[in-house]
Order: structure tokens, then sequence, then C-alpha cells
């Protein structure tokens, strides 16, 4: 079956800030670190050293857009989603979903903002059948509602029939259990769904079947989304905007169309022009970054891209880039940004 | 035999005995490799593409086992060898490389050692020259501070390292084939253009013949001369890469290609339904007929087999 995917008739993200919209998600300057000299006579001897795994994140979810959060592994992405979630505290910043804080929604959290994991089968608990743990998600937030009938609508929206209620994660297959895993977290009709590699661990085959599920899901429900993933092609297909993430910070951030076909920042570029394409007869730049993503205990002076990146000049090594509009909607943090006919120091 | 065939694989078919059922992983499998060819075989996962790999190595798993068919390296079928005989050509004119590097590399062992084994294995050469070559190896391939490295242990390296240093145990004895499963597999996306480029740089232009063998179509576009589908432990087509990419003719192919979210342009997504069967509970007929818009009476009785519809273009359906 073939699903079509249409844009959305939604203003561009740019245009409803300055209209004043309150953002579904705000994240202001958020920084988490971890201590990494856990040793004390270490710490005393050669100080203290700390892993900054989100170090200054600044985003925008607006409702009813899909926003995509793509990076490497190690960049800061699953930390991120825990923070707004409220499974980590910030060590700095803030995360505002619909202006108030994680902590101010207590238990209502739940109601607004739902996770989809990576690995579906591991998050649903092998004892009991995907009716029992669908009806639990709804119980234990809603108790007046008519269980039965809600559990029954969610696993319509994600295509699955009455007989997967009787049975247990071992007997599903990786793509329905990855379906049960969005069924339970639609169940609280959440306003926000954050998706962290959900298609990473499937097929190519039925990675295109959640894909085409959630690009519905998206329309019919009008869920906000967080996309995260390392995965471009399914960005391409389902995002509206991304952001890029690399060792702990955003580094560019634009419309998808935009962003793919003129990235700004090097990382960018390099990270579209890494990735294979399936055409044989296709001539196109292959970029070859050198070494790998440094720590983040030792975060690189400068840009923190630049001794990786192709382009970097002496400044780079010196001066922090910080995050420019260079066109609207558009986001860089990069001294020497690509694409541009005069490039503004 | 072709003067420039290297590896020619001939009705291969394994089984796995368990204990209520045969998996039949590998069926009537026919594959051929020529000198420095790099061809490659795609299938999701549990078609039995590693088990080929390892089949053709003679390294199945218990309770896996040959049942059947040829395996011809140089013209010598190497399911006549013995054990001796195959442990010598293992290295030296067949190399493996393995997905998950860590679980392949001894972790009580420095990797430098590791490689100098491999070479001291295959020639007679004395360690300390071994050792040179160990260094100019791990230079080449882009591991910096060879000479540190040389003592550095498995955990030590980066996941992109690790495979770094399983290439070179792979490519020093210079093999006349290098087989790669899905070897940038667990990688980051700028890592594994890195590995890819040192395959293409060390082993493609090295002069050895590679098998790579993926799930992921677009990195056999890049690198690969020819192409195979396999689907439920058989080829469904293969064909050159610009065919096969340009003009597929199973319909499983055509669906695969057309279920791949690519990052240079927006389209949609074809879906293929219900999902790959069981290989110890194979449906009647052909295997992909029960996810097959085309699928017709004929395909519900009969297996279609490997038809040579256009030239050098092999495919097995009947509907094609």
């Amino acid at each position: 079956m073939l699903e079509q995917y249409e844009r959305d008739g939604n203003t561009s993200a740019e245009a409803r800030s300055r209209a004043g919209e309150q953002a579904a998600l705000e994240i202001i300057g958020l920084h988490k670190r971890f201590l990494y000299t856990k040793n004390v006579l270490t710490r005393m001897l050669s100080g203290t050293r700390w892993v900054r795994a989100v170090d200054g994140v600044d985003l925008r979810l607006y409702g009813g857009e899909v926003l995509a959060l793509v990076g490497e592994s190690g960049c800061g992405k699953t930390t991120l989603a825990k923070l707004i979630l409220g499974l980590l505290s910030p060590s700095r910043g803030e995360i505002r979903i619909f202006d108030r804080s994680p902590k101010e929604h207590g238990a209502e959290l739940a109601t607004l903002l739902q996770l989809v994991f990576q690995q579906g089968r591991s998050s649903l608990n092998p004892r009991k059948t995907v009716g029992s743990l669908l009806r639990e998600a709804i119980r234990v937030h809603k108790t007046d509602a008519d269980v039965a009938a809600a559990v029954d609508r969610v696993l319509s929206l994600v295509n699955l029939g009455q007989e997967h209620k009787e049975r247990f994660a071992h007997e599903l297959s990786g793509g329905e259990a990855q379906r049960v895993v969005i069924a339970r977290a639609l169940a609280l009709n959440p306003s926000i769904l954050i998706a962290d590699e959900p298609t990473s661990a499937l097929d190519v085959s039925i990675q295109a079947r959640i894909l085409n599920l959630l690009a519905r899901l998206r329309r019919e429900l009008d869920l906000t989304m967080l996309l995260i993933t390392h995965n471009l092609g399914s960005v391409r297909q389902i995002a509206d905007r991304v952001a890029v993430m690399y060792l702990g910070l955003i580094v560019e951030q634009a419309a998808t169309e935009d962003l793919f076909d003129r990235p700004f920042h090097p990382y960018s570029e390099a990270l579209f022009a890494a990735v294979p394409i399936p055409d044989p007869l296709l001539e196109r730049k292959v970029i070859v970054l050198k070494g790998e993503t440094p720590s983040p205990v030792d975060v690189p002076s400068g840009c923190r891209f630049h001794p990786r990146c192709p382009y970097a000049r002496e400044a780079c090594r010196k001066r922090e880039p910080v995050m420019r509009e260079l066109a609207p909607n558009r986001r860089v943090a990069c001294h020497f940004p690509l694409n541009q006919k005069d490039a503004p120091l | 035999m072709a003067k420039d065939m290297l590896l020619e694989v001939e009705k291969l078919s394994t089984q796995f005995a368990l204990r209520h059922s045969i998996v039949r992983a590998v069926e009537e499998v026919d594959l051929y490799v020529r000198r420095g060819e790099t061809v490659g075989l795609a299938g999701e996962s549990g078609c039995g593409k590693s088990t080929l790999a390892r089949a053709i190595l003679q390294l199945l798993p218990r309770p896996g086992r040959i049942v059947g068919g040829e395996i011809r390296l140089n013209g010598t079928d190497l399911l006549r060898m013995s054990e001796q005989e195959l442990r010598s050509i293992r290295g030296s004119r067949l190399a493996l490389i393995f997905q998950d590097p860590s679980s392949y590399l001894n972790p009580t062992v420095s990797i430098g050692r590791q490689i100098c084994d491999v070479i001291t294995a295959h020639s007679d050469v004395e360690f300390r020259e071994a050792r040179k070559q160990t260094f100019e190896l791990l230079d080449s391939l882009g591991i910096p501070e060879s000479r540190r490295r040389f003592g550095s242990f498995p955990h030590e390296l980066s996941g992109g390292m690790k495979q770094r240093v399983l290439i070179a145990m792979a490519i020093c004895a210079q093999p006349q084939l290098v087989i790669a499963d899905e070897p940038t597999t667990a990688l980051d996306v700028t890592i594994q253009r890195q590995i890819l480029e040192l395959i293409k740089e060390k082993v493609i232009r090295g002069g050895s013949a590679l098998l790579f063998i993926t799930h992921d179509l677009s990195i056999l576009a890049e690198i690969c001369d020819r192409v195979y589908t396999m689907y439920a432990g058989r080829i469904v087509e293969y064909g050159s890469a610009v065919d096969f990419f340009k003009n597929p003719l199973h319909p499983y192919t055509r669906k695969l290609l057309a279920a791949i979210p690519r990052h240079d342009l927006k389209r949609p997504l074809s879906e293929i339904r219900g999902m790959p069967p069981r290989l110890d509970n194979l449906p009647a007929g052909c295997s992909f007929q029960p996810r097959c818009d085309l699928a017709g009476p004929r395909c519900l009785r009969e297996s279609p087999c490997l038809r040579e519809l256009e030239k050098d273009h092999w495919v097995s359906c009947h509907n094609a």
C-alpha cells in the first residue's frame, strides 16, 4: 500500500515563534553533565572532570510539527530525550512543556508526553499480554474511561487486530512489537510523542511500514513529534524540521528540504555525503571525515567540530561559534557556513 | 570452468536439525565470484545470508551442516578437503570480515600480536619481519600511532578501529577472496563511510575479489559489480549492479528498493505486507508468494527456478 505524504499547511516554525505562539516543548540553555572522575583520590590529584553530554541546547517544538534530531552515537540525543521525560534532571537550563516544567506536571506529564523506544520488544513486559499492557497504561492514568473501548481504539490506530490482544511479547514479530509500543504510547492521547530510533532495529520492509504509520498517525491525531534518529532517510520522509546535533550541541537547524538541499554546517554536509544512495549510476561528492567523534570529556577548544572539519581555519580553533540565523528559519553554529554567496564572519 | 572463475557455489544446501524441525537456511544456492570482482549479497535478517558465508568457509555453527552441493575455489572442491587443508586456505586465500569485530578479536591478546599471528601462520617470515609488516599495515589502514597501538588490546579501541584491525587481519595475507559480512552495520554514518572507503581502497583496488553481505542495498549500489538477492534461503535474483538497481525484475527486489527511505529524495515508501517466512516452515510453492501482489495459482503450486530473463540478469519468479 502506498501512502502519500502531504506537506501540511503549517506555517513555518519561525513565523510561529515571531507571532508569539507558545511552543509545545521549549528547551532553553539545557546542560547535562555527568561526573567522570568518580574516584575521590583521582579527583583530588588531577581535578574533577565531567562528561558534557548535553552542552547548551536550545530547541523549540511547535504543536503539530515533526522535528527530527539527528546525530551520531554519543552526541547526546538520548540524554536529551531522557531530560525531556524527566528521567534525568538538568545540570543547568530549563525544559518547558506547555509552559510548565516536567516537575510541575508531575504524574500528568504522561498524558502530555510519551516515548517510543528503540527496542520495541524489550520495553514490553514479557509476562503480560498486549491487551493487559495497554489496559494498564490507560487504567493508571484515567480511572473513569471505558478501558476496553480505548484499547480497541489504539490497536486499530496501529493496524493491529483483536487477536493480538491475547499475545505475549515473544509471540510478536519485530514490527508488531514496535506497533504495540506505539499503541501504548498513544493510549493516553498524548500531544507530544518522542520517538527514539523507532525503526533502527527493523528490516527495511518493516521499517517502511512503521514510518508510514508514524506519518499517518501524526496527520490523523495532530501529533507533535520529536524523532530522534541517525537514519537520515527516514528524516527526509517524515520530518518538517531537522536539528543536527554534534557532541552535545545543536549545530544546525532548518526546514527538512532546505537542510538536505543546501546544508550550511560542514558536519551536516559530511553526514549527508557519507550515507550511501541506492543508485549505482549516481555521481556524487563523497566526504570522508577525519578521525572519530571526540570524547565529551575533552571537548575541543573553539568550534568543537574543528579537528574533523575539512574547512577548519585558525578562527575555528580559537573561538566557539554561536548559533546565528542566516536565513529565515535557518540557524547554524559555524564561523564559515557553506553554500553562502558571501560568507559573513 | 571459465578461466577467470574464482569461487563457484553450486546447489549448496544447509540444514540445522533442531528437536522438532529442520531449518533450511540455505537451499540450492548457486553463486559465483570472478577474480577481482566485487559481488553483493543482499537480504533481510534471517534470509540465510550469513549462513551462506559461513558455509563457504565451512564454519557453520552446530548443529548446522552442509547437506548437498559443491563449493569450488579455483576449481577445487572445498567440501572434499581435509580440515588441515581448509585451515591453510582460510586466512590465506579466503578471508572473512565480520559485523561485530569485538566478538572475533581475542580480548586477551594485543591487536598487533593478533595480526602478526595471521602473517606468520601464512608465510615463512620471522616475528620481527611480521611486526614490521604489521606496523606498515596499521599505518596504511589509518590507525594512528601504529607503534603504540600494536600493544593495545581490543577493549581499548573504538568500534571503527576494531573494524580496521579486522580488515588488517583479513588482507594481510593478500587473499584472493574476502567475504565481508555486514562489516559496517554497527558503525556510525561517518565511520561507516571511512570503513567503506578503506574497503574500496585496500580490498577492491588491492586486487582481491570481495563478497559483500549486507541488508543495506545502498552500499551495494556503490561498490558492487554484481548483486544477488536472497529470500528465505534461496537466491531470487541476480544481475549486474546497474540492471539490478535500474531494472529490478523480482517483485521482492522491486518492493525492497521502493521501501528504502532515501535521504536524497522525498517519496512515498512502499510496504511489503506480512513478514518473511520461518525457515523451518516455508510456504508451498514460491516462498515469497504470501506477500506478493502478483501471486497466481502457479505460484502457490510450484517453486520457481532461476531463469535468465535478460542477458546476465537472472530471476526466479513465474510472473517476472
